[in-house]
């Protein structure tokens, strides 16, 4: 209980920049790991996918926010999710006319703060992890989703924006031997 | 205050009585236009939303008709297939009426046949020994009495959470179901009762009930 | 029951029901206190399960009667009924659902079910008397399940919780509560 209660005192435990120091250097090392930018993209993307399964859990824990029967109120939470955890406000736009694709919009990606990509890895998604842990986070609540950047602030685009498609709704784990 | 319905289970657990008392309808209508912006899916042969709640549409509600006309068992009343007519994008804009789905007789009969083993593991499970099974159920927006006599019937009223007296409610109809059904010469044991008098006071002990908020045992 | 009465009067217009108020309260009391007499309050038993229908944790407080089964079989036998429960309750129900909590009671005990949005169920088994439950239930998913194990990167999201951490952080949520607490001496 200690812990809960220094956390809701105290959000920003963490400076900031030591995160965004942090997960530049994690990059940087699958860089040199890989030395493949498509690997290291699935790689960041995996990495999301396993803290939103756990990241939703806290999620829920903390603003408690009930079920989503719509994508409009999953866009909902993910602005909110965006704002707590990043502190960041995206806009949420860019609705496809059968209601089941949106963007996620950021003036600034506080991930990539200090980051300039080198010539030979432009096709290094730097921020992948967001949009793993979006699809792990939405995976945990039934919704099957995919998600991905379309534009971002690293390769001269005027904004970081990532697109997020519904997929389907899983259904509930039936009994074993239970058809 | 209101009661839902009443179920009555004979001893071997098969639906014996089953009245709807007052079962709110839930319909919606709204025109839509292409690409639909609500996700439909087959379930059971019946067209469901399954994700895409809008305007007191939701999950889980059956689509009842396309502009005007019946949608039964995925099909239009005049024999077009509905998953066909919404995707062709010619008959955009188009009308569609959404309604919760409501028990067919057969789904009563199975829902209550489900509940029979409900009952009896409920009893299997208990921490305390010689639990009864399931006296009340309750869900955020529905509460289920059950009272099971010494002879195995099962009584089952669904009502609404705050409705109360329902123990009383639940009594009377076990004196209604032995004045009106078992001393009924022409009734047989374990069979489905068919008794306009049965009826009759059983209407009367619920509307009862609802005034009051209690029966008047 | 009491807390039954109380809900029922508070939606109602009370100046219309004062006389009925008075002559209802006591026969409700009187079939209240009778249960209240044999069985004291605790809180027996708590079944946590995931997603998948998978045990991860059991505990076990003050329960005095065993199944007779294993922990296995009696694990699978109760997410089986639950399952059915759930769909039972959403099938029968006269109203469109809010998903998430749902209680039963027989004469003995009162088996209280929560179901998080990502389909993480809690199974509490009480006294028939405990109020709070769906708070305290609320309370052991945020203050000790995502605490203990979901910020624990040693502990698997599926596989059985092994954490003692966990186990001794439940055990004392539960203890603490009020509805444990109530057990008279």
């Amino acid at each position: 209980m200690s812990r809960q209660s220094m956390r809701a005192n105290d959000p920003k435990k963490v400076s900031g920049e030591l995160f965004t120091l942090t997960y530049g250097s994690l990059v940087a090392q699958l860089l040199k790991d890989y030395e493949n930018v498509d690997d290291v993209n699935r790689q960041l993307e995996r990495m999301g996918y396993n803290i939103g399964m756990r990241l939703i859990e806290d999620f829920l824990a903390r603003a408690n926010p009930g079920r989503c029967y719509d994508l409009r109120d999953t866009a909902d939470k993910i602005q909110q999710a965006f704002k707590l955890y990043l502190g960041v406000s995206p806009s949420i736009g860019s609705w496809s006319p059968g209601g089941d694709e949106f963007s996620v919009v950021m003036e600034t990606n506080p991930m990539a703060e200090f980051v300039e990509l080198p010539e030979h890895c432009l096709g290094l998604r730097y921020s992948n992890i967001l949009s793993g842990v979006i699809r792990g986070a939405c995976e945990m609540v039934q919704l099957e989703v995919m998600a991905w950047f379309i534009a971002d602030q690293l390769k001269g685009d005027n904004m970081t924006e990532i697109r997020v498609k519904f997929v389907k709704r899983l259904e509930d784990a039936i009994p074993a031997g239970e058809d | 205050m209101t009661i839902n319905s009443v179920y009555i289970l004979s001893k071997s657990g098969g639906l014996i009585y089953q009245h709807d008392h007052n079962i709110p309808t839930l319909e919606h209508e709204k025109t839509f236009s292409f690409p639909l912006e609500i996700k439909l899916e087959l379930q059971n042969r019946n067209v469901v939303v399954s994700y895409g709640q809008r305007d007191g549409i939701k999950v889980g509600h059956q689509l009842a008709a396309i502009n005007g006309v019946k949608v039964t068992t995925a099909q239009l009343e005049d024999g077009r297939d509905a998953m066909q007519v919404l995707a062709d994008e010619a008959n955009y804009p188009i009308n569609l009426k959404f309604t919760r789905p409501k028990l067919t007789t057969n789904e009563k009969i199975f829902q209550a046949s489900m509940f029979y083993p409900l009952y009896a593991l409920a009893s299997q499970f208990s921490p305390e020994p010689k639990s009864s099974g399931i006296e009340v159920l309750e869900a955020d927006n529905f509460r289920m009495n059950c009272l099971q006599t010494l002879t195995g019937v099962k009584f089952m009223v669904i009502s609404d959470p705050k409705q109360s007296g329902i123990d009383g409610l639940l009594h009377r109809i076990y004196e209604l179901y032995a004045d009106f059904a078992l001393k009924n010469p022409f009734y047989s044991l374990e069979m489905p009762i068919r008794c306009e008098l049965f009826d009759e006071h059983m209407k009367s002990a619920l509307e009862h009930s609802e005034k009051l908020g209690i029966s008047n045992v | 029951m009491t807390g039954l009465i109380r809900r029922t009067f508070v939606a109602l217009d009370e100046e219309i029901f004062k006389s009925l108020y008075v002559a209802l309260i006591r026969p409700h009391l009187e079939y209240a206190n009778q249960p209240r007499r044999h069985c004291e309050m605790t809180i027996y038993n708590l079944y946590l399960f995931d997603r998948d229908g998978q045990l991860l944790y059991y505990a076990e407080w003050t329960r005095k009667k065993q199944s007779g089964m294993t922990k296995d079989e009696e694990a699978k036998l109760m997410y089986g009924m639950i399952f059915s429960m759930k769909s039972f309750v959403t099938k029968v129900s006269p109203v469109d659902l809010r998903e998430g909590y749902m209680s039963y009671a027989t004469n003995k005990y009162c088996l209280n079910l929560y179901e998080t949005p990502s389909k993480l169920k809690f199974v509490l088994n009480t006294d028939t008397h405990a109020q709070g439950i769906k708070e305290l239930l609320h309370q052991l998913y945020t203050q000790v399940y995502v605490e203990y194990v979901v910020f624990n990167p040693l502990c698997s999201l599926n596989k059985p919780i092994e954490s003692e951490l966990f186990a001794t952080k439940l055990d004392e949520v539960v203890k603490q509560s009020p509805a444990y607490a109530s057990r008279p001496a």
